[in-house]
Order: structure tokens, then sequence, then C-alpha cells
């Protein structure tokens, strides 16, 4: 079970879970009418470190020297129901089929021990009336701070602990740090045995 | 008069296996807090188009 911090601050702190996150998809304008399309994440967490958002609302003041700190967004992953995620139907309502993940066999139990780097299982404490949900790493998006912190106000479910939100944010940096290699070209080599 | 033994307490068995008096084991079998139903399950991600009129 995740841990959760102890009381709040009057800003985005990393690690915040908030409810009804929207991203924009497009803005298009033809003959005169302009099209939005928004993405709506019922719920949404901040992934952005600690150190950039604790920064950020102190340049917006007046008495600020300079404003060379200044965050433009914040970066944001999803969070889906686990057994959406299990049954490849999270993002149904988007027109989206996704895979499936067995849950009773090894890919569930990969996933729910965070052995894959694609996602972070969270149980959250019985008193957030959440179901066991999942963060998926590769759906990341970004919000404007001042968004962020106006939608913080009524829709903060609640923020991670210091260690589970490190440990949520640095399993994100890896899974953005890995390397994509090349199928290989040349058939492997023969071991001793198969000589 | 024959002095009564105390009343056998495996805690003070040396080398004894099984230390724990039943309060102890009562204690860390405590059930973990329910999980919530799936009736809290969230709402999925959904899409909202909105289109207007650009005023000249």
């Amino acid at each position: 079970v995740i841990d959760l911090a102890a009381g709040s601050v009057a800003r985005v702190v990393q690690g915040d879970i908030i409810r009804d996150v929207e991203y924009v998809e497009y803005v298009a304008e033809k003959d005169g009418i302009l099209e939005i399309s928004r993405i709506v994440f019922p719920l949404a967490i901040v992934l952005t470190q600690d150190c950039d958002l604790e920064w950020d609302p102190r340049l917006r003041s007046e008495e600020a020297k300079n404003q060379d700190k200044l965050l433009l967004s914040a970066l944001l992953a999803p969070i889906y129901t686990a057994a959406h995620v299990y049954a490849g139907e999270h993002l149904t309502d988007l027109g989206l089929r996704m895979a499936t993940i067995n849950e009773k066999r090894s890919p569930g139990e990969y996933l729910r021990n965070n052995e894959r780097p694609r996602y972070h299982y969270l149980d959250l404490p019985a008193g957030i009336q959440i179901a066991p949900s999942v963060i998926d790493f590769k759906h990341y998006f970004s919000a404007h701070i001042k968004y962020l912190v106006e939608l913080r106000k009524r829709n903060r479910v609640c923020t991670l602990s210091p260690l589970f939100r490190e440990d949520v944010t640095q399993r994100f940096s890896n899974f953005l740090a890995r390397v994509g290699l090349p199928e290989p070209s040349v058939a492997p080599r023969a071991t001793e045995s198969a000589k | 008069v024959p002095k009564s033994e105390p009343p056998f307490d495996p805690r003070y068995l040396v080398g004894s296996q099984d230390t724990q008096t039943r309060e102890d084991k009562a204690a860390e079998e405590v059930p973990p807090a329910p999980r919530p139903p799936d009736s809290y399950a969230t709402a999925k991600p959904r899409r909202i188009v909105t289109r207007a009129q650009i005023v000249p």
C-alpha cells in the first residue's frame, strides 16, 4: 500500500494526484470555425521534480529578481483503474483498444510488482476511495502550471509521501531513458552445445 | 506445605521456537484494511470536442 503525505501546501507538488485533468489534443481552424479537442483524464499524477515546482511560485512574485527557473508546464501521467487495464479497456471511451494483461498469471503479477517499466501499480490506502490503479508512463503529458495551480485547489485527491513519489518519478525517468536496440542483422553465433 | 509452581509460560523457555503468546499472534493476525470495492473504479478518460465561430 502506498504511503501518503500528511497535510498539503498551496502549490503543485510532485506526487499530487489530481482529478479531471484536461489535455488539449489539438486546436484546428477551418472556415472560421475553431475546433478544440480535449482529453479529460479522471486521475493523473504530477511527475515534475518537486524542487522545480517549489521555485516556480516564488519567481512569479513581483519581488523576484528574474524568472530564470520559471516552469512552462508540469509533466503528468494518467492513472487508470487496474481492472480496466487488465481487460485492455481503459481507453475504450477514446475509441482505443489496449492489449490485455492476464491478472491471474505472471503478467498481472509482474505489473503489481512494478517489474514492467511502463507501468506503476498504485494500491492507495483504504481511506482514499480509489480502486487499485496503474500509472501508465507511456501516456505522459504536460499541463500549464497556472492551469494546474487552479485545478489543484478543488481537485486534489491526495499526495504521495516523499519516498513513494521519488520511486514513481525515478521509475518514470528510467522508462524514458530506455534504449531501443535494433534487431540483430546477423544470425546469433552457435553455442558450444549446439556444435 | 508444598510450593505451587508458577504457570508455564513458553516465553521463558530457552531455545523455544514458539515464544509468542496467544495475544501476540492475535495482534499479528489483524486482517488488512478492506480493499475499496469495484464501485470506486475511476471513470475512463473521455474526449470533449468544442467548436466555436471565430468573430472577426
